[in-house]
């Protein structure tokens, strides 16, 4: 029996056993030790880079556009608060537990701080439960919620929300990654929505962050509130037109360019901003002085203008409570400072924004495509005292 | 066509030898991050810091503005970026004063990153050597290069290699804090290094264990030096192996095969531990795998006899670069990589020595005419592991 016939014998029958030995083998090593990936985000902020998607982020589609909340709104008749509670009580009914144990939390400022502006392959640590996880109904429900907390002008408030929503359908769409998806987003209570007690509403995902806290039956903070979108150019899906955020870039740029030379020249930053700075786990990362120009030595047109930037953010609520906050922004406007880097225009990369008064903090920044070629904004409306509802 | 293969696979050595030694080293990891990130790696009482850098941040924070396609690491920019980082790079003791460093490279680097894709990264590896009254583990980190301009970027610090404390392999590095802007002071606030202190002995034990387990678990570098020492009791007449040829015989060729492999892989891991020579560690993978399937070809038909040591010493500078990959990478002064060469070295003998006196007194059967199917069941086995392990890793 020559070798070469012994040779093919045990390669017969042992070539079997050897695939499955070398099945186990490392192989070629795993890459050397790249530094954890936070991606500018949190430090923190789940586990190393790579595409981890918590099982609950299904990417499934669930635009809130074409959903009827009509059984809802008839079965909670009231307004404002009381209809919230009368809305999440009927959410929570006969809900499975599991749900159930993710949606309705312990009232935490804590898990109220779990917010991103970066879609969850980035950002893990959201909390609550998907909308492609509710049922048909009760995401007619979550809508009548988000409608009835954020108001109904056109492009702010639940309409605003709706379009950034789609927003993530398109980059799906056009992108084909995983983690973008408007059944990715999510809601949860911190504490129950109840006439007595604290609870926040939180609503977050890929560019957009509402954070509701009542107290006893009103609203004692709407911030941080966190708006994006990506692509900033209007685009068409779901069936509509979506520029959730021109009017904001709008405001911003008309209240810049009533500027005078002398007057944007003392506005303009020496610094450069690729990011807002109070963004997401930066709670109380503010300046301890204001920068730019005073509203009090602007004229009351210029004023005006000013205030009307606000409302692009203060109108991202109900208006009965949007109301009585601009009116406390308006007494403290003199004391509110305007602010910019880059161009006035707000359209190019790098170009900011921030208006900085005693109370009110919003900031907007215009940043380089991500996913798809141009610009996107990042935008925050904070209050120094009032974010979380001024719980700790 | 065994035979083919084993004279292809023979012939490859040698211009795989002269490809190990043109290619120069280059970095592998990849930082995913639009921040910056610094890895510090305490010495003795010196520190390496390797700094990455997203480009356009740092082009929005440099002092002069060149054209987006200005390359920043031609001149005149190289320097005026030298000139920026030791502006806005210092290391003070813990009392207060102040270190000289060195910049010892600047290197551009493609990474990516899930949020913003692909983008160019600045790579600086600044030293600070031993000096009066600084202590490589506590000392204060003055640093705000692109953060002074662009207050909303932040820099991540990591400890990476430290020798000391026995992180010396492919250990994730450790975050230990971050570099931010302090807006409420307006100010970058120094960054205090607070890190434990170790020992030497520690470092020596961590390098010999990793070595001994490096061998124990890499069924290749085994299998590779068993397929060439399986032959060492016999001899090639007329194309075929003898049987046993007596205990000197066996003795000499058994040990000249092993102290071959053994200079061989120490030389080239010496090599490659200072990043004289690196190789793409996929070559490497592949070449190992390589030298596995002519070790065992040679053990069915003899391919080489007689002259199995320089196989074995060829190879073992192949196997000794992928040895270096476990102990490479990081920023380690030359004092402290020669202590882990030494500690991983003993190490990787110790176990080599552990297999090898395992494996002797089963040598002692090539006596019997059996041991001759044995050997080429087995070999043949090996032949096709080796296959398996080259379109894996080809792959």
């Amino acid at each position: 029996m020559s070798i070469s016939r012994i040779t093919v014998a045990a390669l017969a029958l042992l070539g079997g056993a050897s695939l499955l030995l070398a099945q186990q083998q490392p192989g070629p090593p795993q890459g050397p030790p790249g530094g954890r990936g936070p991606g500018g985000g949190p430090p923190g902020g789940g586990p190393p880079g790579g595409l981890f998607l918590p099982p609950y982020y299904t990417n499934k589609s669930a635009p809130l556009g074409g959903v009827d909340t009509a059984a809802a709104d008839r079965a909670c008749t009231t307004q404002g608060h009381a209809k919230l509670v009368c809305l999440a009580d009927l959410l929570k009914k006969g809900m499975a537990p599991e749900l159930l144990a993710r949606l309705q939390l312990p009232y935490s400022v804590q898990d109220g701080r779990k917010w991103s502006n970066f879609p969850p392959m980035v950002y893990h640590n959201r909390i609550g439960v998907t909308l492609a996880e509710f049922s048909p109904t009760q995401l007619a429900v979550v809508k009548a919620i988000l409608k009835e907390s954020t108001g109904i002008a056109v492009n702010e408030g639940y309409d605003e929300i709706e379009q950034i929503l789609n927003a993530d359908d398109y980059l799906k769409e056009n992108t084909g990654q995983s983690g973008f998806a408007s059944g990715n987003f999510q809601m949860a209570f911190l504490g129950t929505p109840a006439a007595k007690g604290a609870w926040q509403l939180y609503y977050g995902g890929h560019h957009v962050q509402l954070s509701s806290t009542y107290k006893d039956g009103a609203l004692a903070g709407a911030t941080p509130s966190f708006r994006g979108v990506e692509p900033f150019t209007p685009f068409k899906e779901h069936g509509r037109d979506n520029a959730p955020m021109a009017q904001e870039r709008d405001a911003f740029a008309a209240a810049l360019g009533s500027l005078s030379p002398a007057e944007q020249t003392k506005a303009r930053l020496s610094q450069t901003f690729t990011d807002i700075i109070v963004g997401p786990q930066l709670d109380n990362n503010f300046p301890s002085t204001k920068a730019g120009v005073r509203a009090g030595d602007l004229t009351q047109a210029q004023r005006e203008l000013l205030l009307r930037a606000i409302d692009t953010y203060v109108g991202d609520i109900r208006r009965p409570d949007a109301a009585t906050i601009l009116a406390k922004y308006r007494t403290e406007l003199a004391d509110t400072w305007l602010s910019y880097s880059g161009t006035p225009s707000l359209t190019a990369e790098n170009d900011y924004v921030r208006i900085d008064g005693p109370s009110v903090w919003i900031e907007f920044s215009m940043q380089p495509g991500r996913t798809i070629p141009g610009v996107h904004p990042h935008s925050v409306w904070r209050d120094r005292s009032g974010d979380y509802g001024s719980n700790k | 066509m065994l035979r083919i293969l084993g004279r292809r696979a023979t012939a490859l050595v040698g211009p795989l030898l002269a490809a190990l030694f043109a290619t120069f080293s280059t970095p592998t990891a990849a930082h995913p991050m639009p921040n910056s990130e610094i890895s510090i790696s305490p010495g003795a009482d010196s520190v390496v810091f390797g700094i990455a850098i997203p480009e356009p941040e740092l082009r929005l924070a440099l002092p002069q503005s060149w054209g987006r396609t200005a390359d920043l690491l031609a001149e005149p920019q190289r320097s005026a970026l030298t000139q920026y980082f030791d502006a806005h790079f210092s290391v003070r003791t813990a009392s207060g004063a102040a270190v000289p460093h060195v910049i010892q490279s600047i290197t551009r680097w493609q990474a990516q990153n899930l949020d913003v894709g692909k983008y160019e990264e600045l790579r600086l590896r600044i030293t600070v050597p031993s000096a009066a009254g600084f202590d490589a583990h506590n000392f204060t980190l003055h640093y705000d290069a692109v953060i002074h301009q662009v207050p909303n970027h932040f820099a991540l610090v990591y400890l990476d290699r430290d020798f000391h404390t026995g992180r010396i392999a492919e250990d994730k590095p450790v975050e230990v804090g971050v570099i931010r802007y302090d807006f409420r002071r307006d100010v970058t606030p120094p960054f205090e290094v607070t890190l434990a202190s170790g020992s030497i002995w520690r470092g020596l034990v961590a390098a010999l264990s990793l070595g001994f387990h490096h061998v124990l678990s890499g069924v290749d570098h085994l299998l590779f030096l068993a397929s060439l020492l399986i032959v060492s009791p016999l001899r090639a007449i007329e194309r075929r192996w003898s049987l046993f040829q007596g205990w000197r015989y066996t003795l000499r060729r058994f040990l000249g095969i092993s102290l071959a492999f053994t200079v061989g892989h120490s030389l080239s891991l010496l090599l490659g531990t200072y990043e004289l020579v690196h190789l793409p560690r996929m070559l490497v993978e592949i070449a190992i795998a390589l030298s596995v399937l002519i070790a065992a070809v040679h053990a069915i038909r003899p391919l080489f006899s007689g002259n199995e040591w320089k196989i074995a010493a060829g190879f073992g500078l192949v196997h000794g670069l992928a040895f270096s990959e476990t102990l490479s990478g990081g920023g380690l002064d030359p004092v402290t990589r020669a202590y882990i060469v030494l500690g991983f070295n003993l190490g990787v003998e110790g176990a080599q020595l552990l297999a090898m006196a395992c494996a002797m007194p089963l040598l002692f059967a090539s006596r019997w005419r059996a041991f001759n199917v044995l050997r080429t069941a087995a070999m043949a086995c090996v032949v096709v592991l080796a296959l398996v392990w080259i379109a894996q890793r080809a792959g």
